[in-house]
C-alpha cells in the first residue's frame, strides 16, 4: 500500500466512524501499530490489551492513582495533554477517545485525517465486555480480550453466588450527592449481585444529584461509596461527611469500592466485582 | 422616630425572622408539615424526620439567619464608617478575599473544609482586603475610589480563588469554584455552625458596640474626632469586626453578596437615617433576607440546586445600579 | 502673655507630609475674647487650628486653663475644646436637633433622643442662639447652606466648651448671615468663651474681633488688637494690599481696596 493509498484508507475509515460506531473491517486483522488514547477509560483498556510497543501515549489522567486503575503501569508510557496538538505531532494510527466531551478536539483530529475509535460510557457489564472485544480486535489481540472477558464472567459468578444469600437496596452515593442511575455500570454491578439500586426510588433513574434529605428519607439499606477517608478536601466531599449520613450509615452499612474500580469499565472489573462479593459476605455475617 | 416605633420595628423584624425560620425548616425536597417539623424539632417524630429537621434543616436555617445578619450588620457598619450608602463588604471584595483565603489553605493541603484553619484563613484574607482597601482609598474615603479599588480587589481575589482551585489536585475544581464564588447553604451541618458562629458573634459584637460612634461620625471624621471619637481606633475595630464576621461566614457558605448593600438601605428610612440605630434592624433584616432567599432557591424548580449567592446577586446588582443612579451627582462631584 | 491668659500656645511647630507648616508659633489668649486668625491662603491657618484642636500631632506646648492639652483624656478634652471644621457637612439626613445634640456626646449623652435635662437644656440654648428653634425638626439636608453652617456652629455651642475653634465659619455665606454668625460668635465671647475663628474677611475681623492673630508662611506675623495688627504696613507686607479705612458708629471700617 502506498502512502497515499494508506492515507485515503484512513480517511475512509474516519468517515465510516463518523456514521457508525460499529466495528470496522480494517481494524480486526492487522492490529494497529501505533495507538494513542486521550480518555482515561480507554487508557485502561489499551494498557490491558495492547503490547507496550503499540502504545504511543496515554491521556492526562492515566497516572492519577485516585482515578486510574493502572496508574503504575501508565508511568511507562508518554503522557499526553488530552488536546489535539501532541496527538497531531505523534501521528498515531488510531486515537482512542470517549464519545462524550472534548468534542472540539475530536473534530479537529478528524479533519486532520487521524483515525478515531470512540468509546461510549459503558452502562452494563455486557457493554464493557463488548468494548473489550472491540479493542482486542483493534489491537490485534482478540485472545487477550476473551481471556479478560472470561475473568469478568468468573468474578460475576462469584458475586452471584454470594448474593444469593442477601438482598437489599443500595444507593450509590458520590461527591456532592451525585447518585448513579439505574442505567449505569455501577447499577449493572449491583444487579449482578442481586442488589437493587435505590436511585429509582429517588426519581433518579437516569442518575442525578440528590439532596441530603431525600437520601436520608429514602433509607436505603446500604450506601455504596468510593472511599472512607474522613477528610473533606472540598465542599463536594464535605457532604459525604455530614452528620446526617455519618450517623445513619456507620461503616457497617457502607459498601466501599474505590473510585478507580468503578469509574471505568475494563480490566478493573473483576476486582470491582470481587470487592462487592467480599462486602456482601461481610454484611451477611 | 419615637422609641415606641422603634420597638415596633424591632418586634416586626424579629417576628419576620421567626416566621421565615419556621418556613425554612418546613421546606425541602422531603415534604413535612409544619406540625411534623415542630414535633421533630422537640424530639418527636420518626428517626428520619428528626434527622432531616434537626441535622439538615436546622443548621441550614441557623446559618442562613446568622450569616444574613452578619452581612447586613457589616454593611450597616461600613456605611456608617464611610458615611455612604454605597459601601458594602461585597463591593469591597471582602467575601471574595475570604473565599480565596479558605481555598488557599485547602489547596496547599493545610486543612480540609471542616477545620478551624478555614475560617481563620478566610478572616485573615478578609482583614487584609478591607485594610488594603481603606488604606488605598485614604482617610477621607472618596467613594468612587473605594468602589474602583474594591472592584480591583474582588476581581483579583476571584481570579486567585479560581487559580488556586485549578492548581490544586482536584478534578472537580469547576464545581468547587462555583461554590466559593456564588455561595450556598445547601446541606450544611452543625459542624459548620460551630465553625463559623463564634467568630461571627465576636465580629458582630465589635460592630454592634460602635453605633454611637457611627452617629457622631455623621459629622465627618474631623468633627467626630474633636468630639472625642478615636477615629483611627474605630476604623480598625470595624475592619476587624467585618473581617471576623464576613470571613467566618464565607468559610462555611461561600460568597453571598449584596445583602450588606440592600438591607441597610431599606432599614435607614425606618430608623430616621440614624446610623447608630441602623445596626440592629440591619442585622435582623439581613437574617430575614437570607432566610427568604434560601427558601426561594429551594422553591424555584430547577434540575440542579440554584446557588443562593446567585439569587442575592440577581436582586442586589440592579439595586446597586439604582443606588448609583440616585447618587450620580455626588459620585461625579466627588471626582473633583 | 499674662496671668489672665487661659489658652497658651508656646513654640508650636507642625509638620505635614514632611514639610514644616507651622513654625514656632507662640501666643496667649484670655477667655471672653473673640480672636480672628487671618493670613493669606497657604499661610498654615487650618493646620494651626487643627493642631490646636488636637487633631494632628504637633511639637511645643498648648495649655488650656493651666493644663497641657495633649495630656487631657480625649473625652475631657472634647468638653474643653470644640471645633467646627471647614465646611462641616452632615452625611445623613438627620433632624437638626439630633445633629446639634451630638455636641453633648463628650458629656456622656450619645443618644440625641434620650437626653437628660442638662443636655436637653444645652441643646435648646444652642438652637436658640443660632435662631434654629423653628427648624429643629427639619432634616439638615433640606436646609440652605447658611442654615447648615448655623447647625454646625450650634452643634459646637451645645458642647458648652470654654474654647471654640471654627475654621472659616462665614465663608460662602451671604452678607446677612456673615454678620449674623460674627455677631453670634461675639456674643459667645462676651459670655466668657474663648472664640478663635479663621476668616479671610479682614473687614469683618476688624469690625468684630477683639484680637487678631496674623499668620504668614507658617509664622506668627503679628498678634494683638485689630488696630495694631491690621495696620497698613502689615497688610502691605503680608497680604500685599492697601485698605480703605474709616469708621462708622465708632467702629473701625476696613475694606480691602487695592493690590500692591
Amino acid at each position: 500500500m502506498t502512502a497515499a493509498l494508506k492515507l485515503r484508507a484512513i480517511r475512509l475509515c474516519a468517515a465510516l466512524l463518523l456514521s457508525s460506531a460499529a466495528l470496522l473491517p480494517g481494524e480486526a486483522r492487522a492490529g494497529a501499530a501505533r495507538i494513542a488514547s486521550i480518555n482515561m477509560c480507554s487508557d485502561q483498556l489499551l494498557m490491558a490489551l495492547a503490547d507496550p510497543e503499540q502504545i504511543v501515549g496515554l491521556g492526562p489522567y492515566a497516572r492519577d492513582p485516585h482515578l486510574s486503575f493502572m496508574a503504575r503501569e501508565a508511568e511507562r508510557f508518554p503522557q499526553l495533554s488530552g488536546e489535539a496538538e501532541d496527538v497531531l505531532e505523534l501521528q498515531p494510527d488510531v486515537v482512542l477517545a470517549g464519545r462524550y466531551g472534548k468534542r472540539a478536539t475530536r473534530e479537529l483530529l478528524r479533519t486532520k485525517g487521524i483515525k478515531l475509535a470512540e468509546f461510549d460510557v459503558p452502562r452494563s457489564i455486557d457493554d464493557v465486555k463488548a468494548q473489550i472485544t472491540r479493542l482486542g480486535e483493534l489491537v490485534g489481540h482478540p485472545d487477550r480480550a476473551s481471556a479478560l472477558n472470561a475473568r469478568i464472567d468468573q468474578a460475576a459468578d462469584r458475586t452471584r453466588q454470594a448474593a444469593a444469600r442477601w438482598q437489599g437496596r443500595v444507593l450509590p452515593l458520590s461527591r456532592r450527592g451525585w447518585i448513579a442511575g439505574s442505567d449505569s455500570l455501577i447499577s449493572s454491578l449491583l444487579s449482578t449481585a442481586g442488589l437493587v439500586n435505590a436511585a429509582a426510588e429517588l426519581g433518579l433513574r437516569q442518575g442525578g444529584f440528590a439532596s441530603l434529605e431525600t437520601i436520608v428519607a429514602a433509607r436505603p439499606d446500604l450506601l455504596l461509596m468510593t472511599d472512607d477517608v474522613p477528610t473533606a478536601e472540598d465542599q463536594g466531599k464535605a457532604l459525604l461527611l455530614h452528620p446526617a449520613i455519618q450517623n445513619s450509615y456507620p461503616p457497617s452499612r457502607r459498601l466501599v469500592i474505590a473510585e478507580q474500580l468503578t469509574i471505568c469499565g475494563g480490566p478493573m472489573l473483576p476486582q470491582a466485582l470481587d470487592r462487592l462479593t467480599a462486602a456482601i459476605e461481610r454484611i451477611d455475617r | 422616630m419615637r422609641a415606641a416605633d422603634r420597638t415596633l420595628l424591632a418586634a416586626l423584624l424579629v417576628g419576620g425572622v421567626v416566621l421565615l425560620f419556621l418556613v425554612s425548616l418546613s421546606i425541602g425536597p422531603v415534604r413535612l408539615s409544619l406540625g411534623t417539623v415542630i414535633e421533630a424539632l422537640v424530639g418527636g417524630g420518626t428517626d428520619v424526620q428528626r434527622t432531616i429537621v434537626q441535622e439538615i434543616r436546622l443548621p441550614r436555617a441557623i446559618l442562613a439567619v446568622t450569616i444574613g445578619a452578619m452581612h447586613g450588620l457589616a454593611g450597616a457598619a461600613l456605611q456608617g464608617l464611610l458615611r455612604n450608602p454605597l459601601a458594602a463588604p461585597s463591593l469591597f471584595g471582602a467575601p471574595q478575599a475570604a473565599a480565596f483565603g479558605a481555598v488557599l489553605v485547602i489547596a496547599i493541603g493545610v486543612a480540609d473544609t471542616l477545620s478551624y484553619a478555614l475560617p481563620l484563613a478566610a478572616i485573615a484574607m478578609a482583614f487584609v482586603s478591607v485594610f488594603v482597601l481603606l488604606a488605598v482609598a485614604g482617610r477621607n474615603a472618596n467613594l468612587l475610589l473605594l468602589i474602583l479599588a474594591g472592584l480591583a480587589l474582588s476581581s483579583l481575589a476571584g481570579a486567585a480563588t479560581s487559580l488556586a482551585l485549578n492548581l490544586a489536585p482536584n478534578p472537580f475544581a469547576s464545581l468547587e469554584i462555583s461554590f466559593w464564588l456564588l455561595g450556598s447553604l445547601e446541606d450544611r451541618s452543625f459542624h459548620h455552625v460551630t465553625l463559623a458562629l463564634p467568630f461571627m458573634a465576636v465580629g458582630a459584637a465589635l460592630l454592634m458596640m460602635r453605633g454611637e460612634a457611627f452617629r457622631v461620625l455623621s459629622l465627618g471624621e474631623e468633627a467626630a474626632q474633636s468630639l472625642g471619637v478615636d477615629v483611627g481606633h474605630l476604623r480598625l475595630q470595624v475592619i476587624l469586626g467585618v473581617a471576623l464576621g464576613v470571613g467566618a461566614a464565607v468559610a462555611v457558605s461561600g460568597t453571598i453578596g449584596f445583602i450588606g448593600l440592600i438591607v441597610p438601605h431599606l432599614m435607614r428610612p425606618l430608623v430616621g437615617y440614624d446610623p447608630g440605630r441602623l445596626l440592629l434592624p440591619s442585622a435582623l433584616a439581613g437574617g430575614a433576607l437570607l432566610l427568604a432567599a434560601d427558601v426561594a432557591v429551594r422553591l424555584i424548580p430547577s434540575t440542579t440546586g440554584i446557588k443562593v449567592g446567585v439569587l442575592t446577586a440577581l436582586i442586589g446588582v440592579p439595586f446597586f445600579l439604582y443606588l448609583v443612579v440616585r447618587q450620580r451627582r455626588s459620585l461625579t462631584g466627588s471626582l473633583a | 502673655m499674662s496671668e489672665a491668659d487661659y489658652f497658651v500656645v508656646d513654640g508650636l511647630c507642625v509638620s505635614l507630609g514632611g514639610k514644616l507648616r507651622v513654625k514656632d508659633v507662640s501666643f496667649g489668649l484670655p477667655r471672653g475674647c473673640l480672636t480672628a486668625l487671618v493670613g493669606p491662603s497657604g499661610a498654615g491657618k487650618t493646620t494651626l487650628l487643627r493642631a490646636l484642636a488636637g487633631l494632628i500631632p504637633s511639637e511645643g506646648r498648648i495649655t488650656a486653663g493651666g493644663e497641657e492639652v495633649s495630656k487631657i483624656p480625649v473625652r475631657q478634652r472634647a468638653r474643653r475644646l470644640s471645633y467646627v471644621p471647614q465646611g462641616e457637612a452632615v452625611h445623613w439626613p438627620l433632624p437638626v436637633r439630633d445633629v446639634v445634640a451630638l455636641g453633648r456626646y463628650p458629656h456622656g449623652a450619645p443618644d440625641p433622643q434620650r437626653l437628660g435635662i442638662t443636655d436637653a437644656d444645652a441643646v435648646a440654648r444652642a438652637l436658640h442662639e443660632v435662631d434654629l428653634m423653628p427648624l429643629q425638626d427639619r432634616r439638615v439636608t433640606e436646609l440652605s447652606g447658611g442654615e447648615r453652617r448655623r447647625v454646625a456652629i450650634a452643634r459646637a455651642l451645645a458642647t458648652e466648651a470654654p474654647i471654640l475653634l471654627a475654621d472659616e465659619p462665614i465663608a460662602s455665606l451671604d452678607p446677612y448671615f456673615q454678620l449674623a454668625v460674627m455677631a453670634l460668635l461675639q456674643r459667645q465671647a462676651r459670655a466668657g468663651a474663648l472664640v478663635l475663628v479663621i476668616t479671610h474677611d479682614i473687614g469683618l475681623a476688624a469690625r468684630f474681633a477683639d484680637c487678631i492673630l496674623m499668620l504668614s508662611e507658617g509664622r506668627l506675623a503679628a498678634c494683638g488688637p485689630p488696630s495694631a495688627v491690621l495696620a497698613p504696613p502689615r497688610l502691605a507686607d503680608v497680604f500685599s494690599i492697601d485698605a480703605y479705612r474709616s469708621s462708622h458708629d465708632a467702629q473701625p471700617v476696613l475694606v480691602p481696596w487695592a493690590m500692591r
